[in-house]
């Protein structure tokens, strides 16, 4: 007799994508299998009992039937809502540029633990942090980091020389901080990808890679700085995914 | 186009691409549909074909409500039994169809066209959100109902056109959440419960 076969996931809903007549194609981050999309069948008829179970941002238990196309939700039961900002609607287009951006990085069947553990963190101390921005610039510093795409903060990217105290650059290409030294030798066909970055900011950014979220707090930090740093990192950010994000147009990095 | 030859007919092969555009078929379902139509008699392709072409010539968007019509304004937003100071917010027309369907709302409508969904790049500049508030400068308006579906995206429309027309002198109110009827309540999630909780009413 053919064994039906049968998985349970831990994860947090990203997104979910209306498919046929009143079915759904549901994104989540797991803890088991890294990005996982399973189909969840009529879940928008208003008699569906697991239709509210998968809404973003909900940290679910899941379980599904592998199948030859996607695997088929066969029962849901939420584990905590992590976050409800749709009443905040600055609040939510922060938190759906933020489900995107993982969505854009993480791959399936890719374990990452410690990506769902970052993710579901910033969940659930979004609405109590004063600096939204900070949140976002430590979040998308560490995602990189754990993407293996973390940029080089420490030495010239070029050169590998330790940084002198003086005004440098950052370049896409390269990866991380280059040195004036080097920024010479480059070509003219890549300044687009390099950008000015003074000091202050290289500190900020190094901050927010190496410290932990409370630890990160107790540094007093400019809002312009953040912003301006956040600006890199979303470009920075744009041209390692080699496209832009669709919600990024609507977040105001300089303000929210 | 996709580049994929179904059959060695141009004609057939071209029905099938233009079926499987359409959301929901798929290749299989495009070809049962384009050879269901060859063994259909010419009067009935015909008929087809003419209500197609009709769709595409006859049917507009209100001016007034952005529903589809196939008179501008539509007949809603020229009944005159209807009452105009109630305006019921959707996201598209089909939710208006679903909505007359239960022969309670008496109001009129405001079709948004979609959702502020983010993640789709469709922010609140892409939908009629502008002519809705051009209405209610229009004077007249003493109530928005705001029947968005109940999810993250429809919740965030309906937070952002709150604080859109919270300048008005307007009663703002929105579509019931909680228990659908012939459900369990066994089976109902955490959202959905404590929404009824919290929208509980009194008895007698």
């Amino acid at each position: 007799m053919h064994k039906i076969r049968t998985e349970s996931l831990t994860g947090i809903v990203l997104r979910s994508i209306p498919v046929g007549e009143a079915d759904r194609l549901v994104i989540i981050v797991t803890r088991e299998r890294g990005k996982f999309k399973c189909l969840a069948r009529g879940v928008r008829k208003p008699t569906s009992k697991l239709g509210g179970f998968l809404e973003p941002m909900h940290e679910v238990f899941i379980t599904v039937q592998i199948s030859r196309l996607y695997p088929i939700v066969k029962d849901v039961r939420t584990i905590g809502v992590l976050n409800q900002v749709s009443n905040n609607v600055p609040h939510y287009l922060y938190l759906m540029y933020v489900a995107e951006l993982l969505e854009s990085f993480i791959l399936e069947e890719e374990t990452n633990v410690e990506i769902f553990d970052l993710y579901k963190f910033v969940l659930q101390i979004f609405n109590d942090v004063h600096e939204v921005n900070m949140l976002s610039l430590f979040f998308q510093l560490k995602l990189l980091m754990l993407c293996g795409y973390g940029p080089e903060l420490s030495a010239c990217a070029e050169c590998r020389s330790v940084l002198n105290i003086e005004d440098q650059y950052f370049g896409f290409l390269q990866g991380g901080i280059i040195c004036p030294r080097c920024m010479t030798e480059i070509r003219r066909t890549q300044y687009s990808h390099i950008f000015e970055i003074n000091l202050q900011l290289i500190k900020l950014l190094r901050l927010s890679q190496r410290e932990t979220w409370d630890k990160l707090q107790t540094f007093k930090v400019n809002s312009e700085d953040i912003g301006k740093s956040l600006q890199i990192i979303n470009n920075y950010i744009t041209y390692v995914i080699d496209r832009k994000l669709k919600s990024a147009q609507f977040l105001k990095f300089d303000h929210i | 186009m996709s580049n994929l030859e179904y059959s060695k007919v141009q004609p057939i092969n071209n029905l099938i691409e233009s079926f499987h555009r359409l959301p929901g078929i798929g290749p299989k379902m495009a070809q049962r549909l384009t050879y269901y139509l060859v063994r259909m008699s010419t009067k009935e392709a015909e008929t087809l074909a003419n209500a197609i072409r009709d769709l595409k010539e006859k049917v507009i968007y209100c001016s007034r409500c952005h529903n589809i019509s196939d008179i501008n304004p539509c007949s809603i937003c020229q009944d005159t039994t209807r009452d105009s100071s109630i305006i019921c917010v959707v996201e598209d027309p089909l939710d208006v169809v679903a909505i007359e369907s239960a022969t309670v709302f008496k109001g009129i409508y405001h079709v948004l066209h979609g959702v502020i969904a983010p993640m789709k790049g469709i922010g609140p500049e892409d939908i009629k959100l502008n002519d809705l508030v051009d209405r209610i400068n229009q004077g007249n308006v003493k109530e928005l109902v705001l029947a968005t579906n109940p999810n993250v995206e429809g919740d965030a429309t309906t937070a952002y056109i709150q604080d859109l027309v919270v300048s008005f002198d307007l009663k703002i109110t929105r579509l019931a959440r909680g228990l659908p009827m012939g459900g369990d309540l066994e089976y109902a999630d955490f959202v959905t419960l404590s929404r009824a909780i919290e929208g509980r009413q009194v008895l007698g």
